[in-house]
């Protein structure tokens, strides 16, 4: 309904339609930068605070989710979002991102954030992980097109070859980067095959730029990988949050390459002086083996002999006791063996008067007839 | 499932395991023998992964949302 020549008259409900397709054709996305004001947490899920400069103070409302870290008022963000009109609490942007501006409010959340994550114990030593060395994968998460892409890659491949690499590329910086990292970290770890290990890296610059390194997101992301990792951030001065976390930090992507392979010169060298090892162990242990045998030969010829002596000398003692036994030996003492009809007499009952005996003495055989003696009565 | 082969880390660990049991010289000669065949077997392996010059790069598709799967892409 509308009266010629005037505004037209809406209901309420209208206006508050027309004003939200009014924001959302000409700002269907804006990053506001200002002081952080009024914020609170309700039921652990909802984010409400006001961002303000001396000009105004405007009301934003997210989630809990999208917190780069633990906040306090007075803090400088860039907060992106889309502005909105609700019909019944007035207006506000709806948040998308949240980013840290200003290097005091960078340096103030992420000493926040070192303490709490301190206190559950996420920087632990005991937690760190070795990592393979070198390893046969690696998941790379960077931006293809930075420095630190060509640096890490370039430094890697001279040092040593026949590695998989897969890379995540991401933004490193930026609204975007801190989900975008997450996300990747979270993929490698979800693959079949996962890589050996993970490096996150990018090169230095400023505060601002390196932020999602101690975004609190990233930082839980490295620290609850299940694969090992490694975070290099080319800067010197502060060490952010994720290397904190991380398995293994380096100084740079370059440094990140270094402690991640060796040297293949270093390596051939190494693998030369454990073949010259093998060598000698093998030759020492041969030449052990054969002086062993040669004192085994020499023990079972001594052995021999020995046992030769021995049985030589039963042999001796075994004849002489055949020889004191011989009745040939009896009869070079004197003795003879009388038979009769071939039977050796044993017994003078035996005989009788005029019985030829064969007489057999040491050197040879008589025949004698038998005489009674005198007083015998047979 | 095909047998994977192993790794340059894993083939050096396996080369140090036996240098080590081998220097200890408690081993029978037979078993020395045989322990040595294979140290000479991994340094020819190891030498030969270290003359590969280059790394593979693919590029990993990262899933839209949380939910999907990540695939790998080759480069």
């Amino acid at each position: 309904m509308s009266a010629p020549g005037s505004a037209p008259v809406l209901e309420v409900g209208e206006l508050a339609a027309l004003l939200n397709q009014t924001l959302e054709y000409a700002y269907p996305l804006v990053v506001v930068r200002g002081e952080l004001n009024g914020f609170r947490v309700s039921r652990n899920k909802w984010l409400r605070f006001n961002l303000q400069d001396s000009e105004a103070s405007l009301p934003f409302f997210g989630s809990v989710y999208q917190l780069p870290g633990p906040l306090s008022d007075g803090m400088l963000l860039e907060v992106s979002g889309t502005p909105r009109l609700h019909p019944r609490f007035g207006f506000s942007v709806s948040v998308r991102s949240i980013q840290l501006a200003g290097e005091g409010s960078i340096k103030k959340a992420a000493e926040l954030l070192k303490q709490k994550l301190t206190a559950e114990g996420l920087f632990d030593p005991a937690r760190k992980r070795h990592l393979p060395y070198p390893p046969a994968s690696i998941g790379l998460i960077t931006s293809k097109t930075s420095a630190a892409y060509a640096d890490f890659t370039k430094v890697l491949g001279g040092r040593f070859g026949g590695m998989a690499i897969t890379l995540a590329d991401v933004a490193v910086q930026g609204q975007a980067a801190a989900e975008q990292i997450v996300r990747a970290v979270q993929s490698f770890g979800a693959l079949a095959s996962p890589p050996d290990v993970l490096v996150l890296t990018r090169g230095g610059g400023a505060a601002e730029d390196l932020q999602v390194f101690s975004d609190e997101r990233v930082v839980r992301a490295v620290a609850a990988s299940r694969i090992p990792t490694l975070v290099a951030v080319g800067h010197e001065i502060d060490i952010s949050l994720a290397e904190l976390a991380a398995d293994v930090r380096a100084s740079t992507p370059s440094n990140a390459a270094e402690l991640l392979v060796p040297e293949r010169h270093a390596v051939l060298r190494e693998l030369h002086t454990a073949e010259r090892q093998l060598k000698d162990t093998i030759q020492r242990q041969l030449k052990a083996a054969r002086s062993e045998l040669e004192l085994a030969f020499m023990g079972l010829g001594e052995s021999a002999l020995r046992m030769m002596e021995l049985r030589q000398s039963e042999i001796t003692r075994a004849e002489r006791l055949l020889a004191a036994f011989s009745p040939r030996a009896v009869l070079m003492r004197g003795y003879a063996v009388l038979r009769k009809g071939g039977r050796v007499v044993r017994s003078t009952s035996a005989l009788n008067a005029d019985d030829i005996v064969d007489v057999e003495m040491a050197d040879g055989h008589l025949s004698a007839m038998v005489k009674p003696q005198k007083g015998d009565s047979s | 499932m095909p047998k994977r082969s192993k790794s340059y880390n894993e083939l050096k660990t396996e080369l140090d395991t036996l240098l080590d049991e081998l220097a200890r010289g408690d081993m029978d000669i037979e078993v020395a023998i045989d322990y040595f065949k294979r140290g000479k077997n991994l340094l020819a392996e190891l030498e030969k992964r270290l003359k590969v010059a280059e790394n593979t790069i693919k590029s990993l598709a990262l899933p839209t949302r949380a939910d999907d799967e990540p695939s790998e892409v080759k480069k």
